[in-house]
């Protein structure tokens, strides 16, 4: 009997707990699939995703996760973006812009509501939000509101969130790259901690490289 | 006379779901309705003898009291309350002739719209009961065949609405007859007649005056010389006769007032708004302090709405401070809503942002804009998992707490130039799809500038390089925003711009990022 066969019997308990099938959304990026424990962006759980410059967060990383989990709900709520999501550029990814809430609170006291209300509402398929740093009660709070929600919480933070620790089920973090990005899993619940993820946007284009004179 | 009896109900069929279709289609101010042989209307006049006196706000004046009109001649009395009859001032007496016989007398001129203001209330009341009211100069007429079953049998509804009236009036007159012409009349000369069927006006209305009939002096005159006092002597007479005599009006008149004829009545339409407040007892500061009184005017407004069988699109607090600072909140709803528990989470949510400097002392709750409430339809089977009631609350919930303007959709918008190709729209609201030509992701509020040193285009420190050009955008000249623009694709380590360069200044710009 080798190992293989050993371990598909009933009877041998794993220590890690075996994920139930709906549990994550893949994110489209294989590489990065593949060193996720639900194989994809946990579902009922907040992940953070640390940048460098959160005016320039990747939104192309979390795109085809959106778009997969777009019509099981209602909404999709955007809270705080630093920039303008352009909705030619969306729907030019196949995201159905007339799902997507704005939210522009006025300050994080209520970019922390905002969220919680989504996260917890049941009528959101997932909830990205922009925020400063987020303090340990909070997150904890918005961590549990994507639990009973069972909603795809997202949290762009800038690197400076680096020092504190993380009650989030996911933390990566994102370097930039020539080529796109560079991945490393800061905390993964459930799974080993890969480091150096390389993804690239699967629209990018390097060719006809030309430097202006 | 012969004593005419109840008819029992001739007309059971009408239920009070006629009275929901007439509010939720907007009736017209002119109900024309079509008069068959087999529609039977019941018309139920009010008068109301001291309505001059009681619109006013003096009313409740303890001496005499009298209200005067100004003729030609001089100020007469229109109606005098109880005290001033006591010492002989009766109506159409000269203002003079009625301060001789009691010099303590107050009077007051007749306002008539406050008169029709009063009607106007009491006929918004009286819309519980039928939607088919008219508004008289001197009283309301209601037409209550509609209404009958639902509030089990016309004794018990005339009862209702005779025991409201007499709590808001003094000696209402309340008749009961088939044409709104006799009930008008049994109302106005005090008689308190309940008529169901039409062969049997003319023996109530035969001893009224003529003098009702006909208005103008010199029918009247004629009227004398005939002979004919009373309504049975012009009933009596030859109809060809009285046409040649009285004009045909008069016909029309009678036959109106005996049913022969249609009398289509004009049909009030209750202005829908609803306006409470509440004077609190002690001045407050904190906020919690008020839901109470919060939860008790909502309640109010909850029986109006289904009275009035609406849904409320919006609603207003107001709140009034100790040293006069006025606060207004309004409280947006993503869709028209009657439930009250939900209208009071959405108010608290929404005063949560209130900052008090000035204790309230008074609260006051406006709602104007309704829509006709429209029966919930729910499935047998609940399929989702996420309920209708989520759809929009959350967008309710947000937009209460962080004001309308901060909660919104995005949608694409057909126009070349990329700032004109989107939009804010509502929640929800789907536009154009465009999605043929590969578009940034982000688009920067304002295209940020980029500099050119030793001939690389930089921004900040990082250098771009351009990847390709993609097109060139030459529009709107038509609105006078008109660009010319050559947009590149450009990259800086992973970042991946949308430049342009505009063809008339030159400058290089940064306008998004994918």
């Amino acid at each position: 009997m080798n190992l293989d066969a050993c371990l598909q019997r009933q009877d041998i308990w794993r220590g890690k707990k075996a994920l139930p099938a709906d549990s994550a959304v893949a994110t489209g990026f294989a590489a990065l699939d593949n060193c996720l424990p639900g194989k994809g962006w946990p579902r009922g759980a907040l992940t953070e995703i640390l940048v460098e410059n959160i005016k320039r967060s990747p939104l192309w990383l979390i795109l085809p996760a959106l778009s997969r989990v777009l019509n099981s709900r209602p909404w999709q709520a955007w809270i705080a973006p630093p920039a303008l999501p352009y909705p030619p550029g969306l729907t030019h990814n196949g995201l159905d812009v007339s799902k997507i809430i704005i939210i522009e609170p006025e300050n994080q006291a209520d970019i922390l509501w905002s969220a919680e209300q989504s996260l917890r509402s049941n009528a959101c398929s997932a909830v990205i939000f922009w925020s400063d740093h987020l303090k340990a009660a909070p997150m904890r709070r918005l961590q549990l509101a994507a639990e009973s929600g069972n909603t795809l919480g997202i949290c762009f933070q800038g690197d400076e969130a680096l020092r504190h620790h993380s009650l989030a089920t996911l933390r990566i973090r994102c370097k930039e790259t020539a080529s796109g990005l560079k991945i490393d899993l800061l905390k993964c619940r459930g799974g080993p901690l890969c480091q150096n993820i390389s993804i690239a946007p699967d629209s990018s284009t390097s060719d006809a490289l030309t430097t202006f004179s | 006379m012969k004593q005419v009896r109840w008819n029992p109900s001739p007309e059971p069929e009408r239920s009070g779901y006629e009275r929901l279709a007439v509010i939720t289609a907007g009736s017209p101010i002119l109900d024309q309705t079509p008069v068959n042989d087999s529609a039977h209307h019941l018309w139920l006049g009010i008068h109301l003898p001291f309505l001059a006196l009681e619109s006013l706000d003096e009313c409740s004046a303890q001496g005499p009291f009298a209200v005067f009109e100004q003729h030609r001649q001089g100020q007469q009395i229109v109606v005098a309350n109880q005290l001033a009859r006591k010492s002989g001032i009766l109506e159409g007496m000269s203002l003079t002739a009625a301060r001789t016989l009691n010099p303590d007398l107050f009077s007051l001129c007749r306002n008539r719209s406050l008169e029709h203001r009063r009607l106007r209330q009491l006929a918004t009341t009286a819309g519980q009961w039928t939607p088919r009211i008219t508004l008289l100069e001197d009283g309301l007429l209601l037409d209550i065949s509609g209404s009958t079953r639902l509030f089990g049998g016309m004794t018990q509804l005339i009862e209702q609405i005779h025991a409201w009236i007499r709590t808001e009036s003094i000696d209402p007159c309340v008749s009961l007859m088939p044409t709104a012409a006799s009930a008008l009349l049994c109302a106005r000369t005090g008689k308190a007649s309940r008529i169901t069927a039409k062969e049997c006006i003319p023996s109530v209305v035969r001893s009224l005056p003529a003098a009702h009939l006909i208005t103008d002096a010199q029918s009247h005159r004629l009227l004398v010389q005939l002979g004919a006092r009373t309504i049975g002597d012009l009933i009596r007479l030859p109809r060809d006769g009285l046409a040649r005599r009285f004009g045909p009006d008069l016909l029309v008149r009678i036959d109106r007032l005996l049913g022969r004829l249609p009398d289509p009545q004009a049909v009030f339409k209750p202005a829908l708004q609803f306006k409470k407040s509440c004077a609190l007892d002690a001045e407050i500061t904190d906020i919690e302090f008020l839901y109470p009184a919060i939860r008790y005017l909502l309640e109010k407004l909850s029986a109006y709405l289904s009275v009035q069988q609406v849904m409320l699109e919006r609603l207003q607090w107001r709140f009034t401070g100790e040293r006069g600072a006025r606060y207004r909140l309004p409280v947006h709803l993503a869709k028209p809503r009657g439930d009250i528990d939900e209208l009071e989470r959405l108010s608290r949510l929404a005063l949560e942002g209130l900052k008090i400097s000035d204790p309230i002392v008074n609260l006051e709750l406006c709602a104007h804009r309704f829509t006709p409430r429209i029966p919930a339809h729910k499935t047998l089977f609940d399929q989702t998992t996420w309920g209708d009631a989520h759809d929009d609350s959350l967008v309710e919930r947000l937009q209460t707490r962080l004001g309308k303007h901060a909660v919104h959709g995005i949608q694409s918008q057909v126009d070349h130039r990329p700032e004109n190709a989107w939009r804010r729209c509502r929640p929800g609201e789907a536009g154009p799809v465009s999605g043929d030509r590969k578009r940034p992701l982000w688009l920067l509020p304002s295209p940020k500038a980029i500099h050119i040193s030793k001939g690389c285009l930089t921004i900040g420190t990082q250098i771009l390089r351009l990847d390709h050009h993609c097109e060139r955008i030459c529009s709107g000249w038509w609105d006078h925003q008109p660009i010319r623009r050559d947009y590149y694709r450009a990259s800086s380590g992973s970042i991946q711009a949308w430049i342009f360069r505009d063809l008339d200044s030159g400058h290089w710009r940064l306008h998004g990022i994918f």
